[in-house]
């Protein structure tokens, strides 16, 4: 038993090792042992103003010095997450310029750990929400995959003239775009690991062009392009004609095959 | 996520090692830092690297509008990962080492700290010996110019005529310029 003893021992002292601080004139910032997926540990500052603590975030969450990449499609789903974490520990939110504070108040002295105990666990539940991908491993590792294979094979052949990710205007998103001779080729990519997702993203490319044609700027786009993962188990299921024939009807050439991708090469010159 | 290990940089783990111990050339005059117009409450400068291995190495300089002593230094190569396969970051949150074989007490680095990826692709943190020495620490933390010396040096960034440029920084709005030496100064909390 002494053994075991020993080590609840270590345990406790590695936790409380882990705690450290740093002083700034008018805060204390306590580094705790709450981590967060990122791989991070949480902060939170302490202040006084007035006759009462201030236990905030420091405007981190905010200013992202927690690491997460946002999924756009998701942001509805985190704010969500959040306010329900902010109202589960009862914190508050000031915002100054575009950072936003989260903090808990107090009067009592003695409180101050359990506010630093609620806003930690406060932190580390919303970064983490914001950390997990709401998506089947699958979906995310295929659609990487033919993604970057994609933008290699593009590069490949249009160097500098590819950009990946091409934003337009309206805040269109574009898998990617070559520009050449004032002209801005379109590439829109579909894939999917069930016929939902598949669907899915025929849906937004679809979207994506209709609304490009009613833009200003369809007078400098040059080709409107499709590739279909035919790797993809979305695609293997298919997909209704009604939607397919749509699709065609925005693109300047039926949509290409993965397998066929070659093809790009006799549309766009390079 | 997965484990916390960064699998491109295990995929590419040969063309990581070459570019990280390799000298990359800074091509810039002089570093110069404009409003972020992405989603970081800051400055930011974005410039290509020279190296042997990869075309595709940049230097990515960041400074906070609100704090001075903010400011982070990356080199990433999309070749080996999307994400900076090294860095350095004078303030923000402490890192845990999450190689399982680190004890526990040990995994915890604060900041300032540099990171980079071990051999099982775990992101990493480590503190110099400049970095532990408490005047040492806030000298660098006082001055952007001394933590890029520091940074370059041990992420093997040189130039052609062995001067480094200087890091300058562009102003657009008055407001920000302004120096705060607390993070909580001047936010008010009703």
């Amino acid at each position: 038993m002494k053994d075991l003893q020993d080590i609840f021992l270590t345990i406790k002292r590695e936790y409380c090792s882990l705690f450290s601080f740093k002083l700034y004139p008018y805060s204390i910032e306590v580094i705790t042992p709450v981590p967060t997926l990122s791989s991070q540990f949480v902060s939170v500052f302490i202040t006084k103003r007035g006759d009462s603590y201030v236990v905030t975030d420091g405007g981190w969450i905010s200013d992202r010095t927690y690491d997460f990449e946002l999924n756009t499609d998701d942001t509805k789903i985190l704010e969500l997450v959040a306010s329900q974490y902010s109202e589960y520990y009862s914190v508050d939110e000031s915002l100054q310029g575009s950072k936003k504070y989260y903090y808990k108040k107090i009067n009592d002295k003695l409180l101050v750990p359990r506010l630093v105990f609620d806003m930690a666990n406060f932190i580390a539940g919303v970064v983490n929400a914001y950390n997990i991908e709401y998506k089947p491993k699958r979906e995310i590792i295929e659609r990487d995959r033919f993604r970057s294979d994609m933008d290699s094979f593009m590069k490949e052949h249009y160097g500098d003239k590819f950009t990946r990710r091409k934003t337009l205007t309206e805040g269109l998103i574009f898998g990617g775009a070559v520009t050449y001779s004032n002209r801005i080729h379109l590439i829109e990519y579909v894939t999917g690991s069930s016929k939902k997702y598949f669907q899915n993203d025929l849906r937004k490319a679809t979207i994506n062009f209709q609304i490009l044609q009613k833009s200003h700027i369809i007078n400098h786009i040059g080709q409107r392009i499709a590739v279909i993962n035919d790797s993809s188990e979305g695609s293997k299921v298919g997909t209704t004609p009604l939607l397919m024939n749509h699709f065609k009807e925005v693109l300047t050439h039926k949509p290409i095959l993965k397998s066929n991708k070659n093809i790009i090469l006799d549309l766009i010159a390079n | 996520m997965s484990k916390g290990i960064n699998i491109e940089i295990l995929d590419n783990y040969r063309l990581y090692q070459q570019v990280k111990n390799s000298p990359k050339v800074i091509i810039v005059n002089e570093i110069v830092l404009k409003e972020n117009k992405n989603h970081m409450v800051g400055k930011i400068h974005k410039s290509d690297m020279y190296n042997a291995f990869s075309e595709n190495v940049k230097l990515i300089v960041t400074k906070s509008n609100r704090e001075d002593k903010k400011y982070g230094f990356k080199i990433r190569c999309t070749d080996v990962s999307q994400k900076p396969f090294f860095r350095f970051d004078s303030a923000g949150s402490s890192h845990f080492n999450r190689n399982p074989s680190t004890p526990l007490a040990l995994a915890k680095v604060d900041t300032p700290h540099f990171n980079f990826y071990d051999k099982d692709g775990y992101n990493t943190a480590y503190q110099t010996e400049e970095l532990k020495n408490i005047d040492n620490k806030n000298a660098i933390l006082d001055d952007i110019n001394k933590g890029f010396s520091l940074f370059c040096r041990e992420g093997r960034c040189i130039t052609d005529n062995g001067k480094l440029p200087n890091i300058i920084e562009y102003n657009t709005n008055l407001f920000d310029s302004i120096t705060i030496e607390d993070p909580l100064k001047d936010v008010s909390f009703k």
